[in-house]
């Protein structure tokens, strides 16, 4: 594996804190504001395209800020998975930015420079995440990551997002400092390095049980992934504002701690000894997949749209983690290939959610009825997005899945197999109703539906490039794939 | 029973220091924890100095022969010097102590009039 | 001049003391310079001695060019004077509290004339006094000297919290006597020592216990020694006297004691136990080792919980006080190279931390004239500035990367967990969490239950900054902890692992 010293890694993280400064100093003028978002996203995204041949050709770039412990510093390492993640955070950055603007605008809503500065520290944060090297640095970036959502979660600072912003922190910073911070520190203790290598950092003969407590205390410990029972602060931030919702708790704050796990699994544990210790595969399969199952079930019971949509997304974390836990190469890469598709699809359905709260007020699938005939591109946004979670074609859903779907059978745990249908059975259960009852039920709420106006085109634009994306990504998912093979490949190889 | 008699020194400073610790932590009365702490100090002023002491010793200070000049003294004969000058400076600090405890006493009994500890403690809550 | 700068360190502030007491009398207006060049002196001279003995290793001083003397026909040079020394374990120390006692009588010069007025007279002179003293404890090698210097510190610090009046008497008059329990039991140890060894010189000392052996003298002498130092930095169960005294003390005296005083006691309880007695005894010794460890674990606990219930927020960053003191003691009895490491680190790690913490407490007191919990409605808008270095601080605390607190609780958990001690891993946990729970709740008061001021129709909560010579130190301190934490690998790696003593286990 070559490695390519380069400063690139840090000027991306610092490019969207330099933009944070700039938002905070120049938030009396909302559109020079807001230019100096785009213009860090625009430039993030290039920086990262630049870094992408190299990247995908094998090859790291890294680079070691400094040392903080002993034999562990602060140090970035871009590799295919980190890069992919980025990619995914930074353009997805800009439509919610857009909508943020549309939404929060006509409201005159207060503290609109607050907002945009901790989106811009929780960007660079997840960034960070994407490029650490070592578990330390992973683990500063993730509490920054909790610490900088916080004032994001709780802006509409009423009773219930303070209610909410409490159920967040101490699931998020209870997990972290409870269950990963000693998780961290043993194996530290064990092994006297925190870098993520291929093949894990355990010597061999380490003792079966030791394994597996670390194992469930990281899995527990990195509560953004939303493993059960640690799952309930994802449905308690719903009280976020939508764009809130929509790029931190469907593509940035959850995917940082599949990320993390991902990490962990391949880095630290390592895929080898995953796949010759039965009792390590089977519990993170098992654990995921009661998750899956039981996250689907929840999510057909619930009227609140945001609330099956923060369901949905608790399951489709763990399609990622029971992919990685099938330690095959197939698995690890379909796991990562979902990290975008789901992404992608997710995004879509929040940001629908968001508009049709602007729209009418509605929060409760009760209470769109028939809306679809009044608003049609905004259900068909919708319908695209909860295509690509399903998994069917022509949306880049169908093709992670059909990965996870091989890499199960390649496994130990062929009944992954099963639970991965069954899922995508739920995951329909819960979507398509919605829809087919906006376009063709009656309507149940004739006043609510009358007063319904079009949102701005600030709000209805951005949904529409994520859907469009999630059928281009259809037709494209082999540039995406390149993204996921080269990661899996490099760990599994030996 | 020879042993305690013949380490008397340490027996009479065990009771002292007793005296004094029970004094200072069991008593209610604000003057009567001072003495115990005075007590409590002595104790151990007492024990340094009795590790120092011999029997027939002389004093530890050097005295001018005839010639103007100052023999070697014979160590063996005379007290340990060092206890004593360490006592002097911890018999200065238990005064200076001392000194502070009372007066903090007596601006308590300015605003409770009252030395004892019950007393006041009742008396702050109100 | 390079070769005196160890009595440089003390004399500053003492001949800032006896100055300031005496034109205290006549003009007093010039107290405040006068200790604040003393410290200023004080600081300069420990900062150069970190660089001297990161290069060249430990400096032994003799005060008054006492040093030893040759008997002939003695093989062994006979120590006769007192020795200084600024060796590994100490220089950081110093550092630390010249510069915290600097910062700190620039900062409390506003308090001084608001919560004191008309007897602010004698205040500096007893401050400098009390930093007289910390510094010597820190940097003293007699084991006697110790002792002066302690009673130095504790009676200045009597005076310093009786300047409270009301409560802050009786407080005081507990400490004074929990404190002087405290000294005598170390001056009985000293005793015990001294009739076993015939020194009071610590290098001598050391060579000479190990040949000793197995002595019950000596045993007795530690533990002596031991409870004396506890009783000082409040460990439990002598730490009652602490939540009263710090309480009910006027916020300048209380900015000075609390980051310090404890600290200073801890460090004397580390060269007792690592370079008088050396570390081997502690680990010969293993039931008082688990029994020390479970007295650290239920003190981080119980103090933890205790904070919980606060309303008062000095009280509650006594609390804190009581509750990493738990971490350093229990971080130095583990006994490993982690553990200590961990100790050493959080020595220096939290007098920074609790002097960040009680200068923002300062600040809010000083303009909101009280510090109860439920009256901080709106703090975060009425004093943006000090709220925010009162977050860097209580994340410091809790232990927040990259800040001070994360790395030196890393050492201490490594070293537990290498111990196998899981209990202290469990309540170090237990404390940073509970710690998280009060900063939030702090934000929620402070912040989210106000009617936001942009919104319209909202009362506008107008801006009332602390004043500038109490800001700056406050923003100062706090960013210290974060420059802190990024330096905790340089520090560790220079000077404090070669103050661990060479036969530890790794």
């Amino acid at each position: 594996m070559e490695t390519i010293p380069s400063f690139t890694p840090v000027w991306i993280i610092l490019t969207s804190s330099v933009a944070a400064l700039l938002v905070a100093l120049l938030g009396r003028w909302p559109n020079v504001r807001e230019t100096c978002i785009f213009a860090a996203a625009a430039i993030k995204l290039g920086l990262l395209l630049s870094l992408a041949p190299a990247v995908l050709d094998g090859k790291l770039y890294e680079f070691e800020v400094m040392e903080l412990l002993p034999n562990v510093g602060l140090a970035f390492k871009v590799d295919a998975l980190g890069l992919l993640f980025a990619l995914v955070s930074v353009s997805l950055w800009i439509p919610t930015t857009i909508f943020s603007m549309g939404l929060l605008r006509p409201l005159k809503q207060h503290a609109q420079t607050r907002f945009f500065f901790f989106f811009a520290i929780a960007i660079s944060s997840a960034v960070g995440v994407a490029f650490s090297a070592n578990l330390l640095t992973l683990f500063i970036f993730y509490e920054a990551l909790s610490l900088s959502t916080y004032p994001l979660v709780t802006h509409n600072q009423d009773d219930d997002a303070i209610k909410g912003g409490r159920k967040y922190l101490t699931y998020l910073l209870g997990t972290s400092i409870a269950l990963a911070l000693p998780a961290m520190i043993i194996v530290y203790q064990q092994t006297g390095n925190l870098d993520f290598t291929n093949g894990g950092v355990f010597a061999s003969g380490t003792s079966t049980t030791l394994l597996v407590v670390l194992l469930v205390m990281f899995l527990f410990g990195f509560a953004k992934a939303g493993l059960m029972p640690f799952h309930a602060w994802l449905p308690g931030a719903m009280v976020a504002p939508a764009p809130v919702s929509a790029l931190l708790h469907a593509v940035a704050v959850v995917k940082v701690g599949v990320f993390s796990i991902i990490r962990v699994l391949t880095g630290i544990f390592g895929v080898d000894l995953l796949a010759n210790t039965p009792s390590l595969s089977t519990i993170v399969c098992v654990l995921a997949g009661i998750t899956l199952i039981v996250a689907s079930l929840i999510a057909l019971t619930q009227d609140n749209i945001k609330s099956r949509l923060a369901y949905s997304t608790i399951g489709q974390l763990s399609y990622i983690i029971l992919g990685v836990g099938l330690a095959t190469k197939s698995g690890i890469a379909g796991a990562a290939l979902h990290i975008p598709m789901h992404a992608f699809g997710k995004i879509t359905l929040f940001l629908c959610a968001g508009a049709i709260y602007q729209a009418c007020g509605a929060k409760y699938i009760s209470e769109i009825h028939g809306l679809g005939r009044k608003f049609p591109l905004t259900m068909a946004a919708f319908f695209i997005g909860s295509l690509c979670v399903i998994g069917l074609p022509p949306t880049g859903g169908f093709v992670s899945k059909w990965y996870l779907l091989t890499g199960s059978l390649d496994s130990a745990q062929q009944w992954a197999f099963a639970i991965f249908l069954t899922s995508s059975l739920l995951n329909a259960a819960y979507f398509l109703p919605i829809v087919y009852k906006a376009f063709f039920a009656a309507p149940t709420d004739t006043t609510r539906l009358d007063k319904a106006k079009e949102p701005p085109p600030l709000t209805i634009v951005p949904l529409f490039i994520t859907s469009a994306a999630c059928v281009l990504l259809f037709f494209f998912s082999g540039k995406l794939f390149q993204f996921a093979n080269t990661f899996a490949e490099m760990y599994t190889a030996q | 029973m020879e042993n305690l008699i013949a380490n008397f020194n340490y027996v009479i400073v065990v009771i002292l220091m007793m005296i004094g610790l029970w004094s200072m932590l069991a008593q209610k009365n604000l003057i009567k924890k001072c003495i115990g702490m005075a007590i409590f100090q002595t104790g151990i002023i007492l024990f340094f100095i009795s590790i120092g002491a011999k029997d027939n010793a002389l004093i530890p200070i050097l005295t001018e022969a005839a010639n103007h000049t100052y023999p070697d003294p014979d160590v063996a004969k005379i007290a340990n010097p060092l206890t004593q000058i360490l006592m002097l400076t911890a018999i200065v600090v238990g005064v200076a102590t001392l000194g502070v405890g009372l007066a903090l006493a007596q601006k308590i009994y300015q605003q409770h009039s009252s030395f004892d500890e019950d007393e006041i403690l009742e008396n702050q809550r109100k | 001049m390079t070769e005196h700068l160890p009595i440089i360190i003390i004399l500053g502030p003492l001949l800032g003391a006896v100055l300031a007491a005496f034109t205290a009398w006549f003009r007093p207006r010039l107290s405040h310079p006068l200790v604040v060049v003393g410290l200023a002196i004080s600081f300069a001279a420990a900062l150069k001695l970190v660089f001297i003995v990161a290069d060249a290793g430990a400096q032994k001083y003799w005060l008054g060019g006492w040093g030893e003397k040759v008997i002939p026909g003695e093989k062994e040079p006979f120590v006769v004077g007192i020795q200084i020394t600024v060796d590994y374990l100490n220089t950081l120390l110093l550092v630390a509290v010249s510069g915290i006692a600097l910062l700190t009588s620039v900062y409390t010069r506003r308090l001084v004339d608001t919560e004191l007025t008309g007897r602010q007279r004698y205040f500096y002179a007893l401050f400098s006094l009390l930093v007289t003293g910390l510094l010597g404890i820190t940097i003293t090698g007699d084991i006697f000297n110790l002792y002066v210097f302690m009673e130095i510190a504790a009676l200045s610090s009597y005076a310093l919290i009786a300047y409270g009046r009301g409560r802050a008497y009786m407080a005081a008059f507990n400490y004074l006597i929990m404190g002087t329990m405290g000294a005598c039991l170390y001056l009985l140890g000293v005793g015990f020592v001294f009739a076993k060894t015939g020194t009071l010189n610590i290098d001598d000392v050391s060579a000479i216990i190990p040949e000793l052996g197995q002595s019950q003298a000596l045993f007795v002498g530690f533990v002596l020694i031991l409870l004396g130092a506890w009783a000082k930095m409040a460990f439990f169960p002598f730490h009652g006297w602490l939540p009263n005294a710090y309480a009910y003390a006027p916020t300048a005296s209380t900015a000075l004691l609390a980051p310090l005083a404890t600290k200073v006691a801890i460090y004397a309880m580390l060269r007792i136990m690592v370079t008088v007695y050396s570390i081997d005894y502690i680990i010969h010794s293993p039931a008082t080792q688990s029994l020390v460890l479970y007295l650290s674990s239920l003190a981080i606990v119980a103090a933890s919980f205790f904070s919980l219930t606060q309303t008062n927020l000095k009280k509650l960053a006594a609390y804190f006080v009581l509750s990493e003191i738990g971490y350093m003691v229990g971080g130095a009895w583990l006994a490993n190279k982690p553990g200590l490491t961990g100790a050493m680190v959080h020595v220096v790690a939290d007098a920074a931390m609790t002097s960040a913490l009680f200068m923002a407490i300062g600040c809010i007191v000083y303009r909101l004239g009280q510090a109860q919990l439920d009256d901080l409605k709106g703090v975060f808008f009425k004093m943006p500035v000090t709220m925010a270095a009162f977050v860097v601080t209580m994340a410091a605390l809790i232990g927040v990367p990259p800040t001070c607190g994360f790395f030196s609780k890393w050492y201490l958990i490594q070293g537990a967990a290498q111990a196998g001690v899981w209990h202290f891993v469990a309540a170090l946990l237990l404390s940073s969490l509970v710690k998280a729970i009060i900063l939030f709740r702090i934000i929620e008061i402070g912040y989210n239950r106000v009617p936001h001021p942009a919104i319209e129709g909202n009362p506008a909560i107008p801006r009332k900054e602390a004043p500038l010579s109490m800001l700056i130190p406050t923003v100062t301190m706090a960013l210290g902890l974060i420059a802190l934490g990024l330096g905790t690998s340089t520090l560790v790696n220079t000077i404090i692992s070669k103050a661990l003593p060479a036969a530890l286990a790794p």
